[in-house]
């Protein structure tokens, strides 16, 4: 790969934000915010287009809070509607003292991700969590706070508390890349050419890049025109009917599109007739009903 | 350093958690007198109440007013998924109970966010009072519309609904005073510009909090009037 041959070990690229760590560039009003919304125990949405840097964001939270035990993270993309949200706080207290004596644990930090979906039931299971001190604060994040499903009693906590992600401008976005490689290896120019092509996500910017200087080390190009750069990204865009491209981030296999979902093979488990996530151990999908047998559940590889 | 730590505050006094300030209450005290009146007569009533106007607060306020002298279950609906299990709320849980089957007498019922409950529960529990084992019953929702009442208990709860009604602007400040005590940082005349903004006390106490981390982060050594402006504007 180009970066084992530059002296990296790992892509310093990498668009999933808990693989990397580089500092946020201009989020600090809102890395602030979230930080206060922690300790003041309040809950908080953050709302923002894909890739924008809202992930980014919370794992800045956790960097701040790790090591205490009391930050529970979860990816809205990658847990079933089944999810409950009470059996994870019970979990956290152990196997004798949790599962046993229902004892749960409080104050914890809720960070849910991407919450596409939330049921009535993990609306107010939240709230009441929330209420008795057991969380004692929750950040959400998603991409249209109005349209997410949230009950009226957990908005009206959440009240005027939504902070609105801007995207960073062109500079700003050229920076989140270039702090990531040596200065003198892509010219600002260039950078341009790969901003203009990723629509304001910085996810796909980083992969674009990353992309683009895979092309070049397997084609031994020493440098990239700007308009190589718009030609090569465009192709890879008309190959890519998915916002966040056609490979896993995660294991860059080649993802599944079922319904309104993009499926990794190996790393998602999923109902293999509508793509929504789903539990291991569920016998029939949450969302679309089908009964599972092995062949209809997408499982993920333990290995 | 957040605001209320440079202020003395351990954690947040604006915190908006039912359970987190105990035994406050504040322009209420006419309505819970008269539950607490009717709960000992025994019977069922229901309190509804806007959003964050502090439904959960009176009953946590009920809970204390019988502490010692009777048995009170306080359960939240929303809590479990399952239908309520009224039996094992009754015999306490303990295993000798359990296993006799001793079930007490004469308790009063809380039933926080009643609106989640289902026809099952709302029949047993009219049930459970004809057969005494309840001796009052007190359903809290947002709305009286939300609520699913069968005909029992429907019956059972004639006209005694009590609607919290709007704070006036004295409680108002002596609930935010209740939590941050005579600190001049936030002045009166600004508590009266917060609840004229919006009487709610849920926003009370978040507008407060927000116009106090503004004033903080400007320096201020007071809240002043375009604090409230630029954070309620």
């Amino acid at each position: 790969m180009w970066y084992e041959e530059l002296g990296y070990d790992d892509n310093p690229l990498e668009a999933n934000p808990f693989r990397v760590n580089f500092p946020l560039v201009n989020r600090s009003r809102e890395a602030a915010d979230i930080l206060y919304a922690i300790d003041a125990g309040n809950m908080l949405v953050i709302e923002g287009k894909d890739g924008i840097g809202k992930t980014m964001l919370l794992r800045h939270a956790i960097t701040k809070h790790r090591g205490k035990g009391k930050v529970i993270y979860i990816d809205g993309n990658t847990v079933s509607k089944r999810l409950n949200i009470e059996s994870l706080l019970v979990k956290r207290s152990g196997l004798f003292r949790g599962r046993l004596l229902k004892h749960k644990p409080r104050g914890m930090i809720l960070l849910f991700d991407n919450v596409q979906q939330l049921t009535k039931k993990n609306c107010e299971h939240i709230k009441y969590f929330y209420d008795q001190d057991y969380l004692k604060s929750v950040i959400f994040t998603l991409q249209e706070y109005k349209a997410a499903p949230f009950t009226d009693s957990l908005r009206d906590r959440i009240g005027e508390r939504v902070i609105r992600l801007r995207p960073l401008d062109d500079q700003e976005a050229a920076q989140v890349i270039m702090q990531r490689l040596p200065k003198s290896w892509l010219a600002p120019d260039l950078i341009a050419g790969i901003l203009e092509e990723s629509e304001k996500s910085l996810a796909l910017a980083l992969q674009h890049t990353s992309y683009l200087m895979d092309y070049a080390a397997a084609n031994k190009k020493e440098k990239l025109t700007k308009t190589e750069i718009k030609k090569l990204l465009r192709e890879r865009t008309r190959e890519m009917p998915a916002a966040q491209g056609d490979l896993c981030p995660d294991c860059s296999s080649p993802l599944e599109h079922i319904g309104e979902y993009w499926r990794c093979s190996h790393c998602d488990t999923y109902c293999k007739n509508c793509g929504a996530a789903v539990d291991k151990d569920d016998a029939d999908c949450p969302e679309c009903g089908i009964r599972f047998t092995t062949v209809a559940r997408g499982e993920e590889d333990d290995e | 350093m957040t605001w209320y730590q440079s202020l003395g505050f351990s954690s947040n006094p604006f915190s908006i958690k039912p359970a987190a300030f105990h035994d406050e209450l504040f322009g209420y005290e006419g309505a819970v007198e008269d539950i607490t009146k009717k709960i000992a007569q025994g019977s069922v009533l229901l309190l509804t109440g806007e959003y964050g106007s502090g439904k959960t607060t009176v009953l946590k306020r009920i809970i204390n007013s019988f502490r010692g002298q009777k048995d009170v279950i306080y359960y939240s609906c929303n809590e479990r998924e399952k239908s309520i299990d009224f039996d094992s709320l009754l015999s306490g849980m303990t295993f000798f109970r359990r296993l006799l089957g001793i079930r007490k007498t004469g308790t009063i019922l809380l039933l926080d966010e009643a609106q989640d409950m289902s026809r099952k529960d709302a029949d047993n529990a009219a049930a459970y009072f004809h057969k005494g084992y309840f001796k009052s019953i007190i359903l809290v929702s947002h709305k009286q519309a939300d609520l699913l009442l069968t005909s029992p208990l429907r019956e059972l709860l004639k006209d005694n609904v009590f609607r919290l009604s709007k704070l006036d602007r004295k409680s108002a400040i002596a609930l935010v005073r209740k939590r941050i005590g005579n600190l001049q940082f936030l002045p009166d005349d600004i508590i009266e510009k917060v609840y004229a903004a919006n009487s709610n006390p849920r926003q009370i106490l978040r507008n407060c909090e927000a116009v106090c981390r503004r004033a903080a982060e400007d320096g201020a050594d007071r809240v002043l009037v375009k604090h409230v402006k630029d954070v309620l504007d």
